[in-house]
């Protein structure tokens, strides 16, 4: 009977296993995606805009292309500063809280040919070491003269063991030297490149007599390790600084075919000296390098020439840097071409020297935190371009696959819904890529966006009103689990091939819809 | 031996995934007191809306299409119900006296398996599972009060039995296999006439249980089956037989149940080029503007639940009663608060011996009114009943439910 129960359990369970069939239904879904409105702020980044008596904008551009800090150009290696006292006597009886030393030493930086009379330590740091020979408890005062932050000269006063067998007693400590400024005048103050320090040392108030001879050795050593400055005084030296440095337009990075076409352009580049030194300055080359890897040199007649740069005037906050402007125009340059080769990237080389003439300034070169050396661009011009099948085109990754087990896309749309008054505009394409990167399906726009036309008063856009569709049919819906790229491609048309002056209604309002049949299956 | 496993066979693939119910009435029979194997199954599936054509695709698969969406969606009211399920139980009674001094009653086994459903939904919650939201533009679509729960089980226990009163009751341990329950209690769904705007507003819960292991749980229940006669036999005086039972009447706790909150009430209208941007640059990691407007919350826990058992009281049929026309009629309560009270009467009718036929009507449970019918036939050795709740079901597409019942009995 066991059996017969057993074998029934069995048979009934495993029939529980069979699956059904699955069930499967389309629903039709609408949602709005993307819901946005694009104006010229959007497309001139990091510039400003104003509006023209006839209503056209006018761009206004300022970027600094460079952007040196040259407080690398006071260099202080790390030093260290040994201050030692013997006894001139061949022996002395010191009783309790005797004063035995009371000295103050000068000690050199080693910078080359750069003299300093003053500097602030960005960052930085002092180990102080004193050793006492004496066999009872010395107190020790170190002062740094001319070592001071907030108006506070350096100083303090350690207890250092007795010497003890033979060994001296040492004690170690440490100062930050971060705001520290540093007075390098030396006692004279008439000096460069010098520091101070003062040493008094006392035997133990409290301890016995001792008697130290003149084999003995009272030793301070600071080590002075990773100073750097933010500020300096003196003569920095003459020296030479060349580098290329590459700018990168991440906007124009995806602009793959087509051109355009600027009307007349100004634009003017500054090199601006925030140091109190006198300087030259020569821009080497200015190169622009397309998505085609076609590259334009700009052509001036300053380019390659060394310019002089006059020293910074002011202090602290307030300096004002010297500035040289270049100004480039059609009539002293290629800029238009150089322009519209629109390269994503720019490769800019530069030369500046320091002091090309020697101590000039009677050692009164500064450099303050702030000072920089700069190549700064500056445009002010109408927003005029005509474009012609210009193409842009980015990547996005996708995956449609975690989706795929309950819910697929079966067939739908896109809808784009736009209001453009921009006298741009252009057809898309969605191209979707599986995982070797190969195209498995085109979806394309089911008209162009059309560019806005001026109106008949000239100082304005007609705006068009359109309904764009991207239709997803069944063969493209079926590969979505395969697609891992799309590239989004668009191709931009301006309304006139010459000209085509931007007025303060230009906007691109629009909405992103999706019109899906899903399938569900369970 | 073959021919009764072939019969078994035959009888568990019809529970499993023919269309079964439960209200097959029961012939009591007190004077067997033979061991015997008794295997009962039943399915059944019954709404106030959900129609049959539909139904049928969505328990045993196929295209739901837009022909018997629109059949369907068209017979929802503001709020409609749905319930259903399958029930295998095999039972062993002995016929071993326990004890001397109760020589009527022996020890059982009781093994089965069970898987329950139900939910009571807002029609907005149907329209947009089934039709997605463009069907309703310009219209909010309701969801608020909607809730539904699904519990698959299996129980394994042992009792004892009378073997002439045929009374019961055993104890069984009950072993999830899998749980999930949803309740939205405010919702509304709204998407403008241009499809530019949707207007959410979502306050629920999903759990669904996550744990690795087979066994979801643990917990226990009783199932019982207890006789009493009523009335006079004798003369024209109304007599026979009353049965209470109960069916799996316990609790379980789930191990691992993982729970998905939302308490949003957001309107979308599309996101910015801005909000892209910082999204496919994962300037966000930590969140998504769609994850943040619903503010949706996630963890898990473990939880006790109620087993939709449930309790029949009603009259039952006598074998060997004298007539050939016989009543039978009853009331019968799920342990879920979706299940309304389903009563429930009818006629048997035996033409000859070993054979009846019935016919009866019920009112309640997850749908309105069902006229059933059923057919027995009774050997030596053997009974088996077959019948419906719901014979209009088993044949037309457009009724809400169908439902079948077998009853195998053998004596050894």
């Amino acid at each position: 009977m066991l059996r017969n129960i057993f074998i029934i359990i069995v048979i009934v369970f495993s029939l529980f296993s069979c699956r059904k069939e699955g069930t499967s239904w389309d629903t039709d879904w609408i949602s709005p995606v993307i819901n946005d409105s694009l104006s010229v702020s959007n497309l001139v980044n990091d510039s400003s805009l104003e509006v023209n008596a006839d209503n056209s904008i006018q761009v206004i551009l300022n970027r600094d292309l460079i952007d040196l800090n040259l407080s690398d150009l006071v260099v202080i290696p790390d030093t260290t500063v040994i201050q030692d006292f013997t006894l001139g006597v061949p022996s002395l009886s010191l009783l309790p809280g005797t004063n035995f030393i009371d000295e103050v030493q000068e000690h050199d930086f080693a910078l080359g040919d750069v003299a300093l009379v003053n500097a602030r330590m960005s960052s930085g740091r002092a180990i102080i070491t004193i050793e006492n020979p004496i066999e009872t408890k010395g107190i020790f005062n170190v002062e740094l003269p001319g070592v001071s932050k907030d108006g506070v000269v350096f100083s303090q006063t350690e207890e250092v063991p007795a010497a003890s067998g033979g060994a001296n007693g040492v004690r170690t400590f440490e100062l930050d030297l971060e705001q520290y400024f540093i007075d390098m005048s030396g006692v004279s103050g008439n000096n460069y490149n010098k520091l101070q320090s003062k040493m008094t040392v006392k035997t133990d108030p409290d301890g016995p007599s001792v008697t130290m001879t003149n084999q003995d050795i009272v030793k301070f050593n600071i080590m002075f390790k990773d100073l750097t400055v933010d500020y300096a005084q003196g003569y920095f030296g003459s020296t030479t600084i060349t580098d290329t440095t590459e700018v990168f337009i991440d906007a124009l990075a995806n602009i793959t075919g087509g051109s355009i076409n600027l009307d007349e352009i100004n634009f003017d580049l500054t090199i601006a000296n925030g140091i109190k030194v006198a300087a030259q300055g020569k821009i080497t080359m200015m190169e622009s390098v397309n998505y085609d890897n076609n590259s334009v040199v700009l052509s001036h007649p300053k380019i390659n020439q060394l310019l002089n740069l006059d020293p910074a005037q002011g202090f602290w906050s307030d300096h004002i840097p010297s500035e040289r402007v270049l100004s480039f125009e059609t009539g002293n340059s290629n800029i238009v071409p150089f322009l519209e080769n629109l390269g994503n990237k720019y490769v800019i080389g530069y030369e500046i020297k320091i002091n090309p003439w020697g101590n000039t300034s009677n050692g009164n070169d500064e450099i303050f935190p702030s000072s920089r050396v700069k190549l700064n661009l500056d445009a002010d011009f109408p927003l005029d371009v005509a474009m012609s099948n210009l193409t842009v085109q980015d990547t996005f990754e996708v995956d449609f696959t975690s989706d795929q087990r309950f819910l697929r896309v079966k067939e739908g749309q896109f809808i784009l819904k736009t209001k453009n008054s921009f006298p741009f505009g252009g057809d898309a394409e969605l191209i979707l890529l599986n995982e070797d990167g190969q195209i498995i399906e085109s979806i394309v726009s089911s008209e162009i966006l059309e560019a806005a036309n001026v109106s008949v008063t000239n100082d304005s856009h007609e705006s068009i009103d359109q309904i764009i569709t991207f239709d997803i049919n069944n063969s493209a819906a079926e590969k979505l689990p395969e697609v891992k790229n799309i590239i989004l491609k668009v191709q931009m048309n301006s309304a006139y091939a010459s000209s085509n002056v931007v007025y303060a209604n230009a906007k691109l309002k629009f909405l992103l819809q999706t019109k899906l049949k899903l399938n569900s299956n369970l | 031996m073959k021919k009764f496993i072939q019969i078994t066979l035959s009888f568990a693939l019809i529970t499993n995934f023919g269309f079964s119910q439960e209200l097959l009435p029961v012939e009591y029979d007190t004077t067997n007191t033979s061991a015997r194997i008794l295997i009962n199954g039943n399915a059944f599936h019954f709404s106030t809306a959900i129609q049959n054509s539909f139904a049928r695709k969505w328990l045993f698969g196929g295209e739901i299409t837009d022909e018997i969406k629109e059949s369907t969606f068209s017979e929802h009211n503001l709020y409609d119900r749905i319930g259903g399920g399958y029930r295998l139980n095999i039972q062993y009674r002995s016929d071993k006296v326990l004890f001397k001094k109760r020589s009527d009653l022996s020890w059982m086994l009781n093994v089965s398996n069970e898987t329950h459903f139900s939910s009571e939904y807002a029609q907005g919650l149907f329209g947009l599972l089934f039709f997605g939201n463009e069907r309703f533009l310009g219209e909010e679509a309701n969801l608020s009060n909607s809730v539904g729960s699904f519990v698959d089980y299996i129980t394994i226990g042992g009792g004892i039995h009378n073997k002439k009163t045929k009374s019961f009751i055993t104890l069984n341990v009950v072993l999830p296999r899998a749980y999930s329950d949803f309740y939205i209690n405010r919702g509304s769904f709204f998407t403008s006439e241009s499809g530019d705007k949707i207007d959410i507003l979502l306050e629920g819960e999903l759990n669904r249980t996550a744990s690795p292991a087979y066994f979801q749980g643990l917990g226990g229940a009783i199932s019982f089956d207890y006789n009493f006669p009523f009335g006079q036999s004798e003369g024209n005086n109304f007599s026979g037989t009353f049965r209470v039972s109960g069916r799996n009447i316990g609790v379980y706790k789930l191990n691992s149940v993982d729970r998905i909150s939302i308490d949003a009430d957001a309107e979308f209208s599309g996101f910015s080029i801005e909000d892209l941007r910082a999204t496919f640059n994962n300037e966000n990691e930590s969140s998504s503007p769609i994850t943040d407007s619903l503010n949706i919350t996630e963890g898990n826990n473990s939880f006790w639940k109620f087993i939709p058992g449930f309790i029949q009281i009603g009259k039952v049929v006598d074998k060997h009663s004298d007539t050939k026309f016989q009543s039978f009629f009853g009331i019968r309560m799920y342990t879920s608060f979706l299940y309304r009270p389903l009563i429930f009467a009818g006629v048997d009718y035996k033409p000859i011996e070993n054979f009846s036929l019935g016919a009866q009507g019920t009112y309640g449970g997850y749908g309105l009114f069902r006229l059933g019918m059923y057919g027995s036939y009774s050997a030596e050795k053997f009974s088996l009943g077959l019948g419906s709740e719901d014979l209009l079901g088993l044949i037309m597409k457009n009724q809400y439910g169908q439902s079948l019942v077998l009853r195998l009995l053998l004596n050894i």
